[in-house]
């Protein structure tokens, strides 16, 4: 027989308690029931406040209020995260004892990084999923330079504004030893410029800057130091953007405090223990005259620059800094807790029919680097503004014979699909390359046009429809695509298929070259780069090897540049864009290209005037 | 439900001990049968329904076999019914994925099609119950004990949320009488919320602080040997309050309803050999085996060999119980090896010879490089570091320590203080002191607000 637990003060123990033993019995009784029945107790006579979420934390709310069910118990977890959320204890006792743990060196929430000097870090954002980044640091760069090319069509010039994650701008401040993976900061800003986006680049100032000048030390978002360095950038990386336009002046008003990664802590920063935080104020921004900032601030100035921007910008008032520095109005569309690329169609459509002249995309690095082919806000911009977008403009068709025709396949269901096989058509992946689909069906129908990189929804009324949407590549160059109808369509829905570019195919300045050994064609012809300048090669035999196409340049500043573009396998086609953003004011000096045979062209498009 | 959730420790306990003790004394039995039926159907209702089942069959086993024995027969087919269906839902809820993904491995190496397959949920606690329904039964059958009278005693004895979901298993014999006759007294409910605060402070204050170097330390791909070594003593701690800990708060909320669980654990680390180890760790566990595996195997009645396929047999069937994984049973086997080493060298250890501090030293290791496979999720990376463990990591302190925080220095420099130096739990309670009382009520408070952060981190024993 097992041995039972025996109780002191029992005739199984045969030990008696002290009377000592017996008050202090008492009292832990007394205390530890107290504490029982008081939290309980207060969380439904007294229930607290429902905190009132915004932007993705409603929408996360509102999906899992959604998705609660009774029988996989996600209805009683729910219950309990939610009771453990708001509750009392936590909410007033609690921040005691993360705050004593935070002064001891710990932190009660596995979300963050406990960095040097009570510096606090989202784990998330510093160690991101390397199979996520993987496709994150192409994906996001190309639709971005897909949305700079067809905006620019539209005379909008797209400026980008990729704000580094704080652990790769304050990496000293990060514990010794961690790596931020700062390279993937520098390769998705690189790529930007790369597929031609006008890019502020404040990768090495907002490095050498002391860390609570970029960064506030227990919050996500930046300091003023780094906003104002950002808009200098801006000056001078656009020098035409418009400015000293408005006698605009500011000066500062009250303190705010901004340690919004307490709260991971369960730390509120209206609790009294919040004082103890390392959250240096800073004090907001006036701006004047106030005429000026009323009209602003009413959407009502006729500002040629439009910014959009994320949290960064809507709870740090940086269009009224960009106003005040540039001395220049500023339209703002930027939105809390919305990643940039919903905020930007949520602007563009309003805007589609009077598009400003300059338009700022702020947005902090992490964003690109966790998108990928699936992202379903990524797929609905591109859905939509793309088709809008592109609705009434013309480009330059590839002609049908260099490029491999799709297949169709209509399944036993009456699915009906057509599809280009990976290297049928390749390009820089940035939109360079669009898919002209005309559909003349009697009904609506839906589709999706699925790619390496994204995948766009079209929905398409019935009648005859025109949409132009960019080829977006992800990590493999000249990836599959695919038009796939949603549901079942009837198998006389036509679709006509046409592959263009949006470079001027027809105006193209030719590269004299020749084939070399293996058989590489070579060309040392030397000719001038612009913005959205694309290189196009075509060729007139296929072979087995894969398609290997490398520029060799300089850029504006005339330092070195090189660009090179390698599909996995031999391209199906007999033609392949690609975009020269790294010698844009610059020149390409060299050009060679591998996988090829026959009679070879090589030229440098520019976009049609 | 968790016993550290706080829909448990603010709404579910105070109001069953309200109600139970509101109730007349007929009634504390349904009282507690129901509010662990809503225990355990909180996360999955449709789980109570296994339960249920489980039950009915063992309650109308016990009953059948009183019947046949009345006629002059033994009742054997209850316990084949019994064992059937109990072992039955073990292997489907268990091991099925396990088994269907083994032999869909040698298909494929064979270039053969696998078989398609949902993946089977498993039952929180459905070990430790059909356990215990089995135990009855045999029980029944064997004569040890009488079957139940009434059966609100036994699907409160099945149900019984305070050990129904992670032990310590306890049988029928054990608490029979207390079924039908349980003393409620103020000293036994203060006992028992000392006991169960007790074991929520080595929960939540230990072992989840030894749970972060422990994952840490398991998910590095190289770790170094320092690495390889704190990763496998802080599971070595981790696990010991994490387990012990809960076994803790089942006893202590046994006590609050009158119960008097069997111990679970005595200070096993102390250990001089495996073999005391095992008599030490998981009690209820090991002489649940020993009783009904062991010995009905034939124990050491049938020669030295048989014995030692027996033991062998026993402690694979041991590790297979924690899980289906290779690493389980490989595990089970190790400790197997051991306990045959020593029983072949007279129940001693082969280095009994040395000091007695030196001997559980050298038992400690041997548990440590155990409980490496116990916790690796692979066989190939539980090699791998115990490859780093024998110097094969390098030197250097690695990543293990980018994060080290004052806490988890503060746990290594406490845990053994604990482990080594103190009385258990249980023999506190059997002899209350006024410092020790008064310390656990302080932890308690704290590890009650360090529960209202943002992620807590379920008990082990919860997957097994």
């Amino acid at each position: 027989m097992e041995e039972l637990i025996k109780v002191s003060g029992t005739d199984e123990a045969a030990l008696r308690a002290s009377t000592g033993a017996k008050a202090a019995s008492f009292l832990s009784m007394t205390v530890v029931l107290g504490v029982i029945l008081w939290t309980g107790g207060s969380e439904i006579f007294m229930p607290p406040t429902r905190p009132i979420l915004m932007g993705q934390e409603a929408a996360a709310d509102k999906a899992a209020k959604n998705n609660r069910s009774f029988w996989d118990g996600s209805l009683a977890r729910s219950f309990e995260t939610n009771f453990r959320l708001r509750g009392h204890v936590r909410r007033k006792f609690g921040p005691y004892w993360s705050m004593a743990m935070l002064k001891l060196g710990d932190v009660t929430s596995s979300e963050l990084i406990l960095g040097k000097d009570e510096w606090l870090f989202l784990r998330g954002r510093v160690r991101l999923q390397p199979e996520m980044t993987a496709e994150g640091r192409v994906v996001f760069p190309n639709i971005m330079g897909a949305l700079s090319r067809t905006l620019a069509a539209h005379g909008t010039t797209l400026v980008n504004l990729p704000l580094l994650r704080k652990g790769v701008a304050c990496e000293e401040r990060l514990p010794d030893g961690l790596d931020p993976d700062v390279g993937l900061d520098r390769e998705i800003i690189d790529s930007l410029k790369a597929r031609g986006v006008l890019t502020v680049d404040i990768f090495d100032k907002w490095r050498s800057m002391e860390p609570h000048d970029v960064y506030k030390i227990q919050d996500t978002h930046w300091a003023r130091p780094a906003r104002i360095e950002v808009i200098k950038e801006l000056a001078r990386t656009v020098p035409e953007i418009p400015q000293q336009e408005v006698g605009a002046w500011h000066t500062y008003g009250e303190d705010k405090f901004n340690a919004g990664l307490l709260n991971f802590l369960g730390i509120a920063i209206q609790h009294p223990v919040a004082a103890q935080a390392r959250a240096v104020p800073e004090k907001g921004i006036k701006l004047f005259p106030l005429s000026f900032a009323a009209e602003l601030e009413a959407g009502t100035y006729p500002s040629r620059i439009l910014h959009v921007g994320t949290s960064f910008s809507a709870g740090f008032q940086f269009r009224d800094l960009l106003a005040a520095l540039l001395r220049v109005g500023v339209d703002d569309a930027s939105e809390f807790g919305q990643p940039i690329l919903s905020s930007l169609q949520a602007a563009l459509e309003d805007r589609f029919d009077h598009l400003p002249e300059f338009m700022l995309a702020e947005f902090p690095l992490y964003q690109a680097a966790k998108m990928t082919r699936l992202t379903p806000f990524a797929n609905e911009f591109g859905g939509v503004v793309f088709g809008r977008l592109n609705e009434r403009l013309e480009f330059s068709a590839v002609p049908e014979e260099l490029i491999e025709p799709p297949t169709s396949n209509t399944s036993s269901d009456g699915l009906i699909a057509w599809s280009y096989r990976k290297g049928s058509l390749v390009s820089s992946g940035d939109g360079v390359l669009l898919l002209e689909l005309e559909f003349n069906g009697p009904e609506p129908s839906e589709w999706a046009l699925s790619m390496g990189g994204a995948r766009w929804p079209i929905s398409v009324p019935a009648g005859s429809q025109r949409r132009v949407l960019p080829l977006v590549d992800g990590p493999v160059v000249g990836d599959f695509v695919t038009l796939l109808p949603k549901g079942i369509l009837p198998s006389s829905q036509p679709v006509n298929v046409r592959v263009v570019a949006d470079v001027d195919l027809g105006a193209a300045r030719s590269m004299s070259g020749a084939l070399g050994a293996a058989a590489t064609w070579e060309s040392s012809e030397t000719l001038s780069v612009e913005r959205f300048d694309a290189l196009t090669v075509r060729w007139s035999e296929k072979t087995a090897a894969p398609l290997d196409v490398i520029a060799i340049g300089v850029d504006a500043k005339g330092a070195p540049a090189e660009q090179r573009w390698t599909t996995p396998e031999s391209p199906g086609s007999r033609f392949g864009v690609f975009t020269l953003g790294a010698f844009i004011g610059g020149e390409v000096t060299s050009v060679r290209v591998g996988g090829v045979a026959g009679e070879v062209q090589v030229s440098v498009a520019s976009k049609p005037k | 439900m968790l016993f550290t959730d706080n829909v448990f420790l603010y709404y579910f306990l105070p109001l069953v001990v309200a109600l139970y003790y509101a109730i007349p004394r007929a009634g504390k039995a349904w009282v507690l049968a129901l509010s662990s039926y809503f225990f355990y159907g909180w996360w999955r209702p449709d789980f109570v329904l296994l339960m249920w089942f489980s039950t009915l069959v063992d309650f109308s086993a016990g009953r059948g076999i009183e019947r046949q024995r009345s006629q002059g027969r033994r009742g054997k087919g209850w316990v084949v019914l019994s064992l059937c269906v109990n072992l039955g839902l073990l292997a489907y809820f268990k091991y099925a994925n396990f088994g269907i993904d083994t032999l869909n491995r040698i298909l494929e190496s064979q270039g053969g099609e696998p078989f398609e397959w949902a993946k089977v949920i498993l039952p929180v606690g459905i070990s430790f119950y059909t356990f215990q329904t089995l135990s009855y039964t045999v029980d029944v059958y064997r004569g040890d004990a009488k079957p139940v009278d009434k059966f609100r005693d036994f699907a409160c004895y099945v149900a019984l949320f305070p050990q129904l979901v992670a032990g310590p298993i306890v049988r029928y014999s054990s608490i029979a009488d207390q079924l039908r006759h349980r003393v409620h007294s103020w000293t036994t409910f203060s006992t028992g919320l000392l006991v169960f605060q007790a074991g929520l402070v080595k929960k939540v204050l230990l072992a989840d602080t030894f749970a972060r170097s422990a994952d840490l330390g398991f998910a590095l791909a190289d770790p170094t040997t320092l690495e390889a070594w704190i990763a496998a003593l802080s599971y070595t701690f981790q696990i010991y309050f994490d387990f012990s800990g809960y076994s803790d708060m089942a006893i202590g909320l046994g006590l609050l309803f009158g119960f008097r669980f069997p111990i679970n654990f005595d200070r096993p680390y102390i250990s001089k050999s495996i073999t005391e180890f095992w008599r030490r760790w998981h009690i209820t566990l090991s002489s649940f085996l020993r009783d009904y595996l062991y010995i009905p195997l034939g124990g050491n009645r049938k020669g030295s060999v048989r014995t030692y396929i027996n033991l062998a047999l026993t402690m694979l069937l041991g590790g297979l119980w924690h899980g289906a994984a290779w690493t389980f049973i490989v595990w089970g086997a190790y400790q197997g090896f051991w306990l045959i080493a020593e029983r072949l060298s007279g129940r001693r250890s082969f280095y009994a010879s040395l000091p007695g501090a030196l001997q559980n030293a050298v038992t400690f290791v041997i548990v440590v490089f155990g409980w490496v496979l116990f916790r690796a999720d692979s066989m190939s990376q539980a090699l791998a570091h115990m490859g780093a463990m024998l110097g094969g990591g390098g030197m250097g302190t690695g990543k293990l320590f980018i994060e080290w925080s004052p806490a988890q220095t503060l746990a290594f420099a406490v845990a053994p203080i604990v482990i080594w130096g103190f009385a258990t739990t249980q023999e506190h309670a059997r002899r209350l002191r006024t410092w020790w009382i008064l310390a656990v009520l302080v932890l308690f408070l704290v590890a009650l607000l360090q529960l209202h952060r943002a992620s807590n981190i379920p008990f082990l024993y919860f997957q097994f």
